[in-house]
């Protein structure tokens, strides 16, 4: 795939195995990974404008202050991250979370455990092309 | 006391004796006379010739004549008064006697008594006409054998009747007196009582007896009467005593039972509360007597509790709860687990008694437990998470290609992992379930729509199995309010289940309509079948089967409890049929208007 067309994912998980895990397969289809583990370096690393993020993997529960939810609203609420799409992949979201996160307007929601990794990226790829195409 | 006329006769003809004289007079009155008339003889023959002095001889003879008619007259006149006197007497006794015989047959006749008299000897027998009437015959006397009155003795008295005059003859026995039955002419029996006397002769030897007869049937029945109200009373009284004995034991069981037991009027008013009861809400005993049970009420409970509580006891049927709260005398309160028992008689409602207990520990622990679940099956997700990740990336050649039998065994182990994940989204649902915090959220949805999404994803091992699913959607209605999620897992369930239950090539139908009023989802199989041993556990948590168990060792046994619980949380009804190796029919129904919606924390994946 040529360096250009290469697109950068932003990982928050908090789990090392899981994380290894995405990262890897990400890197097989074609993209690169950024990752972080709590809200405050899921920010920073957005706001570090050497890599420009296209997508964001993120998970509910995080590791030091703040969740899924509070970094989705950060994401947002500021007009430079607002259009990158979000994909949620946790496997503690209750109903009344996934409802917010909807309403957040994140792309799509999913539990690890019930999803091939394959489907979820599949999912993103093709979100990706319709912005593209767009 | 006055005497007896018959003993009036015999003293009287005992006493007067026969005149003296009497005999002597009969004897010696014409003796004089011969002697007389032999002496007028002797003297003519002696001496012929005083004939001749016919003058003298007349005189002599006339002399001769003379004292012997004066000494006959002497003695007659002597004798006579006392005969007089005698026959006076007889008279007399002889009046009396009669009017004692009349004294006693009026007494016999007018007793109602019948008499009779036996010739011990011969056999014979006389009957009075009142002991024939009151044997059904004529009312005559009647001579006959003591043979007709033996024969007429009811067969299981005869022997004793029989011994009882044998030993009253004999002189063993003092009297002879008797009850037995006797048979009328009509054959029905009479109980009689006899008495009578022997007359024996000098050697005490008996010849008669005699004696009376009385119908005592009367009586006998009176004394039954007597008998079974006596037997009654004494039943009675045995049962009363037994009932004091079980009122103690009760009491005792009640008082020391550590359940808070209260019975109360159907006014609601307390009438008596038990130890436990005391020190449960905190009133005393002679506190809580008089008042009202409503003082317990709390507005935590929620109203519909009472309404259904009301409207069970109303209708005499016993109400049980677990979601009652209580208001103790200091004002805290507790969760109660409660059950009130109408006690009634007839149509009337004579009493409440209630059997409560504070559950609030019991259900923190069950909540802790079911949390506990929920926490640990959360936690089993991201391992789970991480086998499915990475054996789906070793399958996928990311990392190159496996040989033949490691990539088999990596089938075996992602396989096994999505077991385990469903295991623990059923379990995450009986959590949720449990502890009420799933949600409903109905939506306008399409049956058939749910119903054939499942059905495609199930289209594999339908395939495989070659089985044939008939659809029954004629009557399904087009569109329907419930929780679309809520709707596949049911679905899911029945339908998954009729697959791995059914051999290969079997038949599952599957219907959906609507029936006297309600939603009706039938799924039908003509597969294993459930023992009818396990019928009553098949919506318990974590059951299977045995048949099933060991042809498919897959399934959590969590999936008809989730279907149950579903079902009825939304106001409906599941009920199935099923035999062994016949098939199973489950029905479900729901309310025609929909579910309603529930919030919660989760919902049901």
């Amino acid at each position: 795939m040529d360096e250009k067309q290469r697109r950068t994912v932003l990982i928050l998980e908090d789990d090392r195995p899981l994380t290894k895990a995405v990262c890897d397969a990400l890197l097989e289809r074609g993209f690169d990974s950024i990752v972080a583990t709590t809200v405050l370096d899921g920010i920073k690393r957005l706001e570090d404008s050497k890599r420009s993020i296209d997508v964001v993997w993120l998970d509910h529960y995080l590791l030091g202050d703040g969740n899924g939810i509070d970094f989705a609203t950060k994401m947002k609420s500021d007009p430079r991250w607002k259009n990158i799409p979000i994909f949620v992949v946790s496997n503690t979201a209750s109903a009344v979370n996934v409802r917010a996160y909807l309403e957040l307007g994140i792309l799509n929601f999913y539990t690890k455990s019930d999803h091939d990794i394959a489907k979820i990226i599949g999912d993103i790829e093709h979100s990706l092309a319709e912005v593209s195409y767009a | 006391m006055e005497e007896v006329p018959l003993e009036i006769g015999r003293r009287v003809l005992r006493t007067g004796g026969t005149p003296r004289g009497g005999q002597r007079l009969l004897f010696v009155a014409p003796i004089v006379l011969l002697v007389g008339s032999l002496l007028v003889a002797w003297i003519e023959y002696r001496f012929p010739e005083i004939v001749a002095l016919a003058p003298w001889t007349t005189w002599t003879m006339l002399v001769i004549a003379v004292v012997s008619a004066t000494i006959v007259i002497l003695m007659i006149v002597y004798t006579l008064p006392s005969y007089i006197h005698f026959a006076k007497e007889g008279e007399e006794a002889i009046v009396a006697t009669a009017a004692g015989k009349e004294r006693y047959v009026n007494a016999l006749v007018g007793s109602g008594l019948g008499f009779w008299e036996y010739d011990v000897t011969s056999g014979e027998a006389f009957y009075s006409a009142h002991m024939m009437a009151m044997l059904g015959y004529t009312d005559r006397n009647k001579f006959d054998q003591m043979v007709f009155w033996y024969n007429s003795v009811h067969p299981d008295d005869a022997e004793g009747v029989k011994r009882a005059m044998e030993y009253y003859l004999d002189g063993r026995t003092p009297e002879y007196a008797i009850e037995y039955r006797l048979r009328r002419a009509n054959g029905e029996y009479l109980w009689v009582m006899d008495t009578g006397k022997a007359t024996r002769d000098r050697e005490g030897k008996p010849i008669k007896l005699s004696g009376v007869t009385e119908d005592i049937s009367s009586i006998k029945r009176v004394q039954d009467v007597l008998s079974s109200r006596t037997n009654e009373l004494e039943a009675a009284q045995e049962k009363i005593e037994e009932e004091v004995q079980n009122v103690r034991k009760f009491q005792k069981a009640v008082d020391s039972s550590t359940e808070a037991v209260s019975i109360t009027k159907p006014d609601g008013s307390i009438i008596y509360v038990n130890p436990a009861w005391t020190s449960l809400n905190g009133y005393g005993a002679t506190e809580a007597m008089g008042r009202n049970s409503r003082m317990l009420k709390s507005i935590e409970t929620r109203p519909e509790i009472f309404e259904a509580l009301w409207e069970k006891i109303s209708a005499k049927l016993s109400y049980h709860t677990e979601d009652i709260v209580n208001r103790r005398k200091d004002g805290t309160t507790y969760l109660a687990e409660l059950s009130i028992y109408p006690i009634t008689e007839g149509t009337e409602t004579l009493f409440y008694v209630s059997v409560c207990q504070d559950i609030s520990l019991r259900k923190e622990i069950d909540r802790a437990k079911t949390e506990f679940v929920s926490l640990a099956s959360h936690q089993l997700r991201t391992p789970l998470s991480a086998i499915r990740w990475y054996s789906e990336m070793l399958l996928s050649k990311y990392v190159g290609e496996l040989n033949e039998k490691q990539r088999q065994y990596m089938k075996e182990i992602y396989a096994g992992n999505l077991r385990m994940v469903e295991l623990v989204n059923a379990l995450l649902n009986v959590s949720r379930l449990d502890l009420g915090t799933f949600a409903i959220e109905p939506e306008t949805v399409n049956l058939v729509e749910i119903c054939e999404s499942v059905l495609s994803e199930l289209t594999p091992q339908i395939t495989e199995k070659n089985q044939t699913v008939e659809r029954i959607f004629a009557q399904a209605p087009s569109v329907y309010i419930a929780d679309p999620k809520l709707l596949r897992i049911i679905f899911q369930n029945l339908l998954s289940n009729s697959v791995k239950y059914t051999q290969q090539g079997g038949a599952i139908a599957i219907e959906i309509g609507v029936r006297q009023n309600s939603l009706s989802i039938r799924v039908t199989d003509n597969g294993y079948g459930i023992p009818k041993s396990q019928h009553a556990k098949i919506f318990q948590k974590l059951f299977r089967a045995d048949n099933v168990r060991q042809k498919d060792t897959e399934g959590t046994g969590l999936g008809m409890y989730i279907v149950k619980a579903i079902v009825e949380s939304s106001g409906g009804q599941i009920s199935f049929e099923s035999e062994e190796n016949h098939g199973t029919t489950f029905h479900i129904s729901l309310p025609r208007s929909g579910m309603v919606k529930k919030e919660g924390a989760k919902g049901l994946s």
